[in-house]
């Protein structure tokens, strides 16, 4: 028995080690905007500004999961109709052509959102709204509204409060749901959403330390709304420079939209995660990559993942273990 | 447990502390009360008005508005019209107008029966358009209203406000992002049309059976959400009244006021809340004078419960509502003025963020002073200093019951017997004196409704002298009621009168501070004043004291100060004769403004403060001797002596 | 002697008087059932709760001569017993609805007065039987039976004149009914009729479900003042029976349950929160929902049982007052409360004349209600029409009112408790040549 104990803890340091040193297979994003209402324009604008780059940087729209609690484009108020801007210069309209919309409206809930995340789906539940993410998977969770200190509202009925999010992202790793998550969010008091956190492989960052507003970034006079948010604008501008080919890193990504131009101070969580974000490519969470992709300027790496993809063959049956047991045993008895 | 301890241990303390102090107490609260209030005015007591509704998005908008020359013509064909019709809405035109401007377009008729004379009928029509939210449901509305006022009109003229109002509607209608009804309403008759025009789109009335026959509508638009009532006086506008005070004493919501606010500072016209704009001084005594006058004049008229404009009627509907009052000259010195433009941006910058809102207003205050256009007060902060002056008729009140109490133990102890209490007599006294109030409050119906014979003189003799005959009538009632003679009876109804009074004053500070407040820095002191005393001259005294605060009298004395400065050049005795014409005309018209429009002042006054007033006067009336409680006590005591010695 | 020295005093009171006091209650009534403010008063909240408004009895009836159930909405909150009930009644007054609410109140002041007559002359009774008990010196907190004896009239006089019930009864509220119930079941247990109280309890019961834990209190009565326990027993049974036949009759003989749902159900878990003079639809509408199912059982538990035990416990001898002052807490606590109902136990207040020395809040109480009630409607209106005030302005106000009454009960309870120290140990309050200081523990 002991010595089973043991072997167990051995196994799982190794496992652990073995993970955190593993590439990632593939991308999801989770773009999620909590606040209807008319004056919350920017934070619809936001999230399809953000929406708009990683479908750019290449995750495909089966990959995005988009919330967006109001219809802004439609909104009888819009002086211009279908459509919504993130700057006042009118020249992108991110809300194109091609824009899917998974959750919307009232269907942005507290608990759809934390069942999308820990996969407790109801049965029948259509693929574009399922995060069908694995354990090589880095997800993008793209969070923006009106936050508080230690919750984040949701539709101006609800709330999830931080303590819900660590849990639901500690689920979401005991289920082996992701690699790597960067948690990014836009809102006031933004970091104490992310201070629960226990999980590792999470790099968090958002907009205004507890104590702090996030501000609008500029009015639109033509529409007459805030359009979109400092911290999303900034972030925005750098990802604009960012193509799937380019070599910049998170760590540069983190420092984007410093105190002179954010007013508040955007706050980093590092301790979660393993690697150094000075040497993760930011294309790791912002782009997509693909099992069929092979890049050839890169063919060292690959190389040693696919090996190491190989030796990891060998344990597959036993990645279940985290599994709550009594899931484990009905499926084993069906 | 501390409640069902025996109240007596903690309380006997407190009871005899109370006893022994409450006149000071009184005094003190009354005192405190009115410095709390004089300290309202003082910049650390009220704060810089804010925006609390997110929604609004005040002035983020660019104006478009570009319809000045549209406004121009409309206002010189305007002024054609009135020259034809010189008394009379040229409605024919005005829906030509609208029609042209593409709104669904329609009449109300409406009339009057003159309150006091059935056969006098008034009729007058409104011309309001619909301006239909392209994209959305249709179920709120925004009003934008003006007053017609033909060319005979005592009032200034207002055909300025109608120009750029069908100038406003043909920008709107170009429009595709308003999510709400507009309103464009044109009312003649002053308020009586807004108020006609309002009880049907609602199907209500609020006044007086058969007085108002509010007629029908024939196009609705969504529930009314708020409403601008435009009075501009001139094409150039160098300043801009903001007026909130409406029927009532309600006020509309203070979002409202700061969007108006700062869309005319926005626009550059100077900008004004009583005539006075934001006013900085570096002298705290100085601002503080001026502040405290702001806040006076803006409680005086709250506290007549008269709309200053015609968006007061609205309010009563739970539509918040103001009136922009634009002057060509200006008081500031060097500001500029302002055109069409200027004004049609104005109403466009208020307009769209109305049209942002979501939900009723409900953020902002809805109780508050405005001691001038940037400083609020809360009902929080004001609230105390009426409060400290009614409780001190709680207190006396209760004190005097103790008192009560007290010599009625020591009567059972010492077993005397004083004439005894009649409660049921006390209570008939009471109820009689308020049966006299809603008989008073009745005469003016009756007076018209049943003595035809009298219509060939005018009101005031109809009405305002048997009013005043049923006033002086009344005062003789102490002299009928023979238990004025009993000491604790009279106590008893002191003390009854007394809460009477403090529950009223508590019931119209919340309803209308202003009055309130009014009412008590008036009524509590005389009423601390008024016991039941044997002392003769201090009895004299108090019938003199408690005779000038009869509604009355203070009505007399407050429009004979109001007239003393609107003429202060005409002599002593022109003064007096007008003043007592003022008053005669201004009891007449809380009448009319009674059954018309529902103002509850005239009902207020003489069915709860004449009634109240009667029963302090009968206390004030109070006769008995003194020493009739000692001697028999003394008698009593040589009587037990001698049971004793027995 | 003692039956002697009340052969006196029965007629201190003479009937003319009673028969002008109710004719001039019902002109008082019918003057304002004709006037404007009838339909005024019947729209206040504070008149008119779900449960007992006309307005929803009328529809119901409207409903039922259409055959449709009236239950399957959530419009009727009245047993259908009481529904065949006003059905007929109206069929008597041949439709003049007025008249019939005019004579069951005016009948449930006389019954009242009757009950209290019974209940003080048995008061009287009982201390001159134990007279020889007392302390020496308590003499000064004896009936003095020229007060006592009025009492009863001044019950009469409260209960005609009370605002409160003059309103509830103007407003056509069904609380008529339900105090005429409870006024006959006061009086049958005063007069020691244990089969009609038994009969009133239960069609009490069946009407607004409080008055159940009233079984306990009326045992009481029957154990200490009437001291019969055949009595108990029969009093019991009818209980029981009757509420057995109610049940079978108005579930149509065990076809239908509907009404239990939109009666019981109604009371208990408090669906609809329209304002009243209570304070459970602040409370339901300000909860978060997963927490309502607790705080409906922490609330009716508090309406109906939390003080049971212990009140009982310590009033066993005094079973009359214990009785109303059960009702009382029913009343303060019950989840849609009218000021009918306060109206109905504030009129039995003169029968505790013989406490009334040794209360101590009666002014303070006296000046809560005045000022609570007539700031209700202001605020309700400025809340409600004008959309300036919110729900905490009248919440405010009804808090207040709860706790006037809460304070009056504590008093009036508090004041028997010192009044039978006093009887036993004289008016003598020192302890070690201090003066003491009486505290319930």
């Amino acid at each position: 028995m002991h010595l089973l104990n043991v072997y167990f803890f051995l196994f799982s340091i190794s496992v652990v080690q073995s993970f955190s040193n593993k590439n990632h297979t593939n991308n999801w994003a989770v773009l999620v905007d909590t606040s209807r209402f008319w004056f919350n324009y920017r934070h619809v604008a936001n999230v399809l500004s953000i929406y708009r780059s990683v479908k750019r940087l290449g995750i495909p729209d089966s990959q995005i999961i988009l919330m967006i609690a109001d219809d802004m484009a439609c909104n009888p108020r819009n002086p211009r109709p279908g459509t919504v801007f993130n700057n006042a210069d009118q020249h992108i309209n991110v809300y194109g052509d091609d824009v899917e919309v998974d959750y919307r409206g009232y269907e942005v809930t507290v608990e759809n959102f934390v069942r999308l995340l820990t996969g407790r789906l109801p049965p029948g539940t259509p693929r574009s709204k399922q995060l069908l993410s694995d354990e090589g998977s880095n997800v993008l969770i793209y969070l923006t509204g009106h936050g508080g200190d230690g919750f984040l509202k949701f539709q101006d009925s609800e709330e999830i409060t931080s303590q819900e999010m660590a849990d639901a992202l500690e689920q979401m790793w005991q289920k082996q749901r992701y690699n790597e998550i960067f948690f990014m969010i836009d809102t006031c008091q933004a970091a104490s959403m992310y201070e629960r956190f226990y999980s590792p492989n999470i790099l968090a960052v958002g907009s205004s330390l507890v104590g702090e507003d996030s501000l609008s970034h500029h009015v639109d006079s033509s529409i007459g709304v805030y359009i979109i948010d400092r911290y999303t604008y900034y972030a925005l501008e750098f990802l604009e420079k960012v193509n799937p080919q380019s070599d910049k890193s998170m760590g540069e990504f983190l420092k984007v939209c410093p105190k002179s131009v954010c007013i508040s101070t955007v706050g980093v969580r590092k301790d979660l995660f393993n690697r150094n974000p000075d040497n993760v490519p930011i294309t790791d969470f912002f782009g997509s990559i693909r099992p069929v992709e092979v890049l050839c300027d890169l063919s060292n790496v690959t190389l040693l993942q696919s090996k190491q993809l190989s030796q990891e063959e060998a344990f597959k049956p036993k990645k279940y273990r985290y599994i709550d047991p009594i899931v484990n045993f009905n499926t084993i008895k069906s | 447990m501390g409640l069902l301890t025996d109240p007596t241990t903690g309380q006997g303390k407190f009871i005899k502390i109370l006893l022994k102090y409450y006149s000071y107490a009184c005094m003190l609260l009354y005192i405190g009360g009115v410095i709390w209030f004089l300290a309202l005015a003082y910049p650390t007591m009220n704060a810089n008005t804010y925006f609390s509704e997110n929604a609004l998005l005040p002035g983020l908008v660019k104006s478009q508005f570009r319809e000045d020359r549209e406004a121009a013509r409309y206002h010189e064909e305007l002024l054609d019209e009135m020259n034809k019709y010189h008394d009379s809405i040229p409605y024919s035109w005005l829906l030509a107008k609208f029609n042209q401007i593409g709104l669904d377009t329609y009449t109300h008729n409406f009339t009057l029966t003159s309150p006091f004379n059935r056969k006098d009928k008034f009729s007058g029509k409104n011309v309001y358009g619909i301006l239909r939210a392209p994209r959305g449901s249709s179920s709120e509305a925004l009003v934008l209203s003006t007053p017609f006022r033909p060319s005979t009109s005592a009032h200034p003229p207002t055909a300025p406000s109608v120009a750029i109002m069908l100038a406003f509607a043909k920008f709107a209608n170009r429009e595709k992002y308003w999510a709400k009804d507009i309103i464009f309403l044109i009312t003649e008759h002053e308020q009586v049309g807004v108020q006609a025009w309002l009880e049907a789109y609602y199907g209500v009335s609020c006044g007086s059976e058969n007085i108002l026959d509010h007629g029908d509508l024939r196009g609705r638009g969504g529930a009314i959400q708020a409403a601008i009532n435009l009075e501009l006086h001139s094409e150039r506008i160098g300043q801009m009244d903001i007026k909130i005070e409406g029927l009532n004493g309600q006020l509309p919501n203070l979002d409202l006021f700061n969007l108006a606010s700062k869309m005319c500072t926005k626009e550059g016209v100077y900008q004004t809340f009583k005539n006075k704009g934001p006013f900085y001084s570096r002298k705290p005594s100085k601002e503080w004078l001026n502040y405290f006058r702001n806040m006076l004049s803006m409680m005086g008229t709250q506290a007549t419960g008269i709309p200053n404009g015609n968006h007061g009627l609205f309010h009563r509907f739970g539509i918040q509502a103001l009136t922009l009052e634009g002057f060509e000259q200006s008081r500031a010195k060097g500001s500029n003025k302002i055109w069409f433009v200027g004004t049609g941006r104005i109403i466009e910058g208020i307009f769209r963020s109305l049209n942002n809102l979501l939900e009723r207003f409900h953020q902002s205050f809805f109780f508050y002073l405005l001691p001038s256009s940037d400083r609020y007060i809360s009902i929080s902060i004001y609230i105390p200093s009426v409060c400290l002056m009614i409780g001190t008729m709680f207190i006396k009140a209760c004190a005097r019951w103790f008192k009560l109490q007290e010599t009625s133990c020591k009567e059972m102890s010492t077993e005397t017997h004083s004439p005894p209490v009649r409660i049921d007599k006390i209570i008939t006294t009471f109820l009689v004196t308020h049966f006299f109030g809603v008989l008073v409050s009745n005469i003016p119906q009756f007076m018209s409704r049943y003595i035809t014979s009298l219509s060939v003189y005018e009101t005031n003799v109809k009405v305002f002298y048997p009013l005043l005959a049923c006033l002086v009538q009344l005062l003789f009632i102490p002299l009928f009621i023979r238990m004025r003679h009993c000491r604790k009876s009279m106590e008893l109804l002191n003390i009854l009168a007394m809460l009477e009074l403090g529950t009223v004053l508590i019931c119209i500070s919340m309803n209308n501070f202003s009055l309130g407040f009014f009412c008590a820095i008036i009524s509590v002191p005389a009423a601390l004043l008024v016991n039941p005393s044997s002392c003769r001259i201090c009895s004299y005294f108090q019938r003199f004291l408690w005779f000038l605060v009869h509604p009355l009298i203070i009505l007399t004395v407050a429009v004979m100060i109001n007239t003393y400065f609107l003429f202060p050049e005409e002599r002593m005795k022109e003064i007096v004769i007008r003043g007592w014409d003022a008053t005669q005309q201004s009891v007449i018209f809380s009448i009319v403004d009674s059954m018309v429009y529902g103002n509850w002042l005239y009902g207020v006054v003489t069915n709860i403060f004449i009634p109240n007033w009667l029963c302090f006067w009968i206390v004030s009336f109070c006769v008995f001797k003194e020493d009739e409680i000692d001697t028999e006590k003394t008698e009593d005591i040589t009587d037990k002596d001698i049971k004793k010695t027995n | 002697m003692s039956l002697k020295k009340l052969r006196i005093y029965n007629n201190l009171i003479s009937t003319p008087r009673i028969i002008i006091t109710c004719l001039s209650a019902i002109i008082v009534r019918y003057y304002l059932m004709m006037s404007k403010y009838q339909s005024v008063i019947a729209n206040h909240v504070e008149v008119s709760t779900p449960l007992n408004s006309w307005k929803r009895v009328s529809e119901g009836l409207y409903l039922l001569s259409l055959n449709i159930n009236p239950y399957e909405g959530d419009l009727l909150h009245e047993t259908p017993l009481s529904l065949y009930l006003y059905k007929n009644i109206l069929q008597v007054f041949q439709g003049k609805i007025h008249l019939a609410f005019i004579t069951l109140d005016v009948t449930t002041a006389v019954v009242l007065y009757f009950t209290t007559k019974k209940f003080t002359e048995d008061l009287f009774v009982e201390e001159e039987e134990n007279k020889a008990t007392y302390a020496k010196d308590a003499e000064e907190c004896f009936l003095k039976p020229d007060k006592l004896f009025k009492s009863s009239y001044y019950v009469l006089l409260t209960y005609l004149f009370n605002p409160y019930i003059l309103f509830s009864c103007v407003g056509y509220s069904t609380t008529v009914f339900y105090n005429l119930y409870l006024s006959v079941m006061l009086f049958s247990m005063v007069h020691g009729i244990p089969v009609l109280c038994g009969v009133f309890l239960a069609i009490a019961a069946s009407v607004s479900f409080y008055p159940v834990v009233l079984v306990l209190p009326i045992t009481m009565y029957f154990k200490y003042a009437i001291k019969s326990h055949t009595k108990i027993i029969v009093n019991l049974t009818s209980f029981v029976v009757t509420s057995l036949l109610i049940f079978v009759l108005c579930s149509n003989f065990g076809t239908d349950f509907s009404y239990i749902r939109s009666v019981y159900g109604c009371i208990l878990t408090i669906p609809d929160l329209q304002p009243n003079v209570g304070l459970f639809w602040y409370f339901f509408t300000e909860m978060f929902e997963h927490f309502r199912e607790l705080f409906i059982y922490a609330f009716q538990i508090n309406t109906t049982i939390l003080y049971l035990i212990p009140v009982s416990l310590k009033f066993r001898k005094h079973p009359f007052l214990l009785t109303v002052a059960v009702n009382f807490i029913i009343t303060i606590f019950k989840s849609y409360p009218s000021v009918g109902d306060v109206g109905f136990v504030l009129s039995l207040m003169p029968s505790f004349s013989h406490l009334f020395p040794f209360s101590q809040q009666g002014f303070l109480v006296g000046t809560m209600l005045v000022i609570s009630t007539s700031l209700a409607p202001i605020l309700y209106y400025l809340w409600i029409y004008c959309n300036s005030a919110n729900a905490n302005f009248y919440f405010g106000v009804t808090l207040s009112f709860a706790v006037a009454q809460i304070f009056l009960l504590t008093d009036l309870l508090f004041s028997q408790v010192k009044r039978d120290y006093m009887l036993k140990y004289g008016k003598d309050r020192k302890i070690d040549g201090e003066e003491g200081i009486l505290c319930l523990e």
